[in-house]
């Protein structure tokens, strides 16, 4: 493996990315972002190395201007993301096909060990595999 | 502005990984109802855009990429001038469209901000 791609991997890294997300504040985008609540990373840490395969594409996450989470999977024409709301655990997913009208929403309880295998077939089926 | 002129867009640090800004650098916030706001490029050059936002606007920003009118008008995005913000103010116009239209255009930003590069960083 390069150390470039090592180090692509280990950036990464969903709970180390959500980890460097504690220390924003509130104002942290434009005078306006929400800082996530640090509790509600905890619980996504521990829940996605719980129940998020480790033999399938890691995401890019990112925090959002609501406080939220966002994870984006991108393979070839397929988009996958989902934003998590770390206070109701919901995941409110969106994959679309940026070469058709294809796509599909779906909001997912994140508290429920089945909507993390339902999100673990959707990344299989549309982000996984060599590229 | 023109078809060509570019319209330069700050990218927060947190959204930045491995050099490449995500699409929410293209895609309004709620509190922005529906409109992201940008630099005019044929009023003022990527590192003194870099340079009101960091300072005098006091924000953080990792950097400046850029999107041209012509691309944001492929996606049917209109943009306006906003000088009443400040005289380079404009914004690029998302209202009225649905979670996944807005993925989608801004999805096609990011790839041509991306393929152009970065304009500026500090």
């Amino acid at each position: 493996m390069t150390a470039e791609k090592i180090n692509l991997l280990d950036s990464l890294d969903v709970p180390a990315r959500l980890a460097e997300f504690r220390d924003l504040a509130d104002g942290w985008l434009e005078g306006t972002g929400l800082a996530p609540d640090p509790a509600g990373l905890d619980w996504l840490a521990a829940a996605f190395a719980r129940h998020f395969p480790d033999t399938l594409p890691l995401p890019h996450t990112y925090p959002t201007a609501e406080g939220e989470i966002r994870m984006e999977w991108t393979r070839d024409n397929n988009v996958c993301i989902l934003e998590i709301n770390l206070a109701d655990h919901c995941g409110n997913w969106l994959w679309f096909d940026q070469n058709s009208a294809a796509e599909q929403e779906r909001l997912l309880n994140l508290s429920d060990p089945a909507a993390w295998q339902w999100l673990a077939a959707q990344i299989a089926a549309k982000c996984a595999g060599p590229q | 502005m023109n078809a060509e002129t570019l319209l330069y867009r700050q990218v927060n640090p947190r959204w930045v990984i491995n050099g490449e800004p995500n699409s929410q650098t293209f895609m309004p916030t709620r509190k922005d109802q529906g409109l992201l706001s940008v630099y005019d490029g044929d009023k003022i050059a990527p590192a003194a855009s870099w340079q009101h936002f960091t300072g005098v606007l006091g924000y953080a920003s990792a950097g400046v990429v850029a999107v041209s009118l012509n691309e944001c008008q492929a996606q049917q995005l209109a943009v306006h001038p906003d000088p009443q913000s400040f005289p380079e103010h404009a914004l690029i116009d998302f209202t009225g469209l649905s979670r996944s239209q807005r993925e989608r255009k801004a999805a096609r930003l990011k790839a041509a901000a991306i393929a152009r590069g970065w304009q500026f960083r500090p």
